[in-house]
């Protein structure tokens, strides 16, 4: 018997079904579930109960959904504008942000926007969430986007530029108290949740009061601090405890390393650098990125690195026309960082950590910019990024 | 001469086919082996066969390359061998053959599925699934329900509810 094309004649048709309750159902459905980016689920999620379990169920199983969408908010400008990109379907979606910002009455203090490092455990994801701050008032965005916000009570202090972190359940807010109104340009405040209040809690160590910049990560115990620039003075703080531990000047196993940056997750510290190639001051070219584990008591760097960004890559960090860089982005969420220049945003670099402490591998990816942002916007971008999942649209919970 | 298999449909249907043909499906593969050359297939029905050996006996001529070893789909889909996620067939033409092979209706995709996975055609199985996958991608719920016939089994309080939940992600369109 000859096999031939007889068979299709009768079936070219695709489209009402007549046999069909045993169709796309059990294995089959969930295997083609799997195949589905999840934002195109969201449909799929809808369409009946049993499809709405294979989604949530496929939600939860493959690896890639666990890398976190990276978010740029680009505002000030006319047109203030987020881009998401979502690594599954690999698409950026942007979305136009709302006037009014986030405080309602502005009694027209500027407001400063930006991110701060949220730990993972009890439901949440860990990544970056997003504040903002006007004089001593603070509110936390409710969703990925910043399209919505949650204010919180008044700070004790007028601050500007502080470091900010989510520890566990508790707020931190550390320094940047204004010289002229504030004792202590140091202090911290702790906010607990619920209807506690802020408290004030040891100032941060001295070591930080001339740092341009400092980088923050969060445990679910600590907020680990480390200035991007030389000498990489870093300490910890316990919001439980209340107190700062230690502190020291990271000793990187790298001498060329130029700027670093933090972060915290799947129970360890990681410290990102970027390295230069000796060009001089004022013109060099990162030469490496790696990443490094850094002991969670000590403070000391591990010799061996956990990571290193391939060379095309870094290559690809700055533009021929040497707009440089000043500073290494650097988010983290799992097992998966996004690390980029904040200054050129014609690449981002996604990295798959792999299981396991030392020896383990990693995978790198280019991710292109949105096509509809710049390689170098005039406004200031904020970066962020966070997990989305099938079952819950608004990541960061409180 | 080339080898032949005697392969046995559900319904009693006899099919013979040059081995190379036959040991796209690993299962058959592994049979053959232990020197049997007549195979039974009783979960499979003979219009699915010949469906199934037509796939079969296009890849093998492309297929110089012994079979990766395979997996189920969903298998396939959590192993953390690279990021990039499906395993495009590389030859354009092959491929435009492939595509029309899948013009079929959803029951009868569902039956060669089936059936790849039964006889362990991995190839056969992704392009199914990639195939069906594509008929939800892009589709609202109405269409997707009307696409595979579903019926709606969400109370309008419910599906308002769905909607809200999802109408961040539309703000755009």
């Amino acid at each position: 018997m000859d096999p031939k094309t007889a068979w299709h004649g009768a079936e070219e048709e695709q489209g009402i079904e007549e046999n069909t309750d045993r169709v796309l159902h059990g294995d089959v459905l969930d295997a083609v579930v799997a195949r589905v980016s999840a934002l195109d689920l969201l449909p799929a999620s809808c369409v009946s109960k049993q499809w709405r379990a294979a989604v949530l169920a496929a939600a939860r199983q493959s690896p890639r959904r666990g890398a976190p969408w990276l978010v740029l908010r680009v505002h000030g400008g006319r047109k203030p504008v987020v881009h998401a990109f979502n690594p599954i379907s690999r698409n950026w979606r942007s979305v136009a942000l709302p006037f009014g910002g986030p405080f309602a009455g502005r009694d027209g203090s500027a407001v400063h926007v930006s991110n701060f490092p949220c730990s993972a455990g009890g439901g949440s994801t860990g990544g970056a969430g997003i504040y903002a701050l006007s004089s001593t008032r603070m509110a936390l965005a409710a969703d990925l986007f910043g399209t919505t916000w949650r204010e919180l009570e008044p700070l004790r202090s007028w601050r500007t530029d502080p470091v900010v972190a989510l520890v566990g359940r508790r707020l931190v807010v550390a320094g940047g108290a204004s010289e002229l109104l504030e004792d202590d340009p140091a202090s911290v405040e702790v906010w607990e949740g619920g209807s506690g209040g802020w408290a004030l809690s040891d100032p941060m160590p001295a070591a930080f009061q001339w740092s341009p910049a400092i980088s923050a990560a969060a445990s679910e115990r600590r907020l680990y601090a480390v200035e991007k620039q030389p000498p990489f003075s870093a300490s910890w703080f316990d919001p439980e405890a209340k107190r700062w531990g230690p502190t020291s000047r990271l000793q990187i196993p790298d001498p060329t390393v130029r700027y670093v940056s933090v972060a915290f997750a799947c129970g360890r510290l990681l410290l990102a650098t970027v390295s230069d190639d000796g060009g001089g001051r004022l013109d060099w070219r990162p030469q490496a990125v790696r990443l490094w584990a850094v002991d969670q008591e000590t403070l000391e760097v591990e010799a061996e690195q956990v990571a290193q960004m391939p060379p095309e890559m870094v290559a690809a960090l700055v533009d021929e026309g040497g707009c440089g860089m000043r500073s290494l982005g650097f988010l983290l969420s799992e097992r998966f960082a996004y690390l980029y220049n904040p200054l050129f945003m014609k690449f981002f670099f996604l990295c798959e950590l792999d299981e396991g402490g030392g020896g383990g591998g990693s995978r790198w990816e280019a991710v292109p910019r949105s096509p509809s942002a710049d390689d170098r916007p005039m406004q200031s971008v904020l970066f962020s990024c966070s997990q989305v999942n099938a079952d819950d649209s608004r990541p960061t919970k409180f | 001469m080339a080898k032949m298999i005697k392969l046995v449909s559900g319904d009693g249907a006899e099919f013979e086919v040059e081995e190379e043909v036959a040991f796209q499906s690993k299962i058959i593969k592994d049979i053959v082996a232990d020197a049997d050359d007549v195979i039974p297939l009783p979960t499979v029905s003979s219009k699915v066969l010949i469906q199934v050996i037509e796939y079969c006996r296009k890849h093998a001529a492309v297929n110089s390359f012994p079979l990766s070893p395979s997996s189920s789909a969903a298998a396939a889909a959590s192993s953390s061998s690279s990021i990039s996620y499906s395993k495009p067939v590389s030859d354009p033409a092959l491929r435009a053959w492939d595509n029309e092979f899948v013009k079929l209706n959803n029951s009868s995709l569902f039956d060669i599925v089936i059936a790849a996975n039964y006889l362990d055609i991995e190839e056969l199985v992704d392009l199914v699934l990639e195939t069906v996958a594509d008929r939800i991608k892009g589709k609202q719920a109405q269409e997707i329900r009307r696409q595979f016939n579903i019926e709606n089994d969400f109370t309008p309080e419910e599906e308002e509810a769905l909607r809200r939940e999802n109408s961040w992600a539309f703000q755009n369109n």
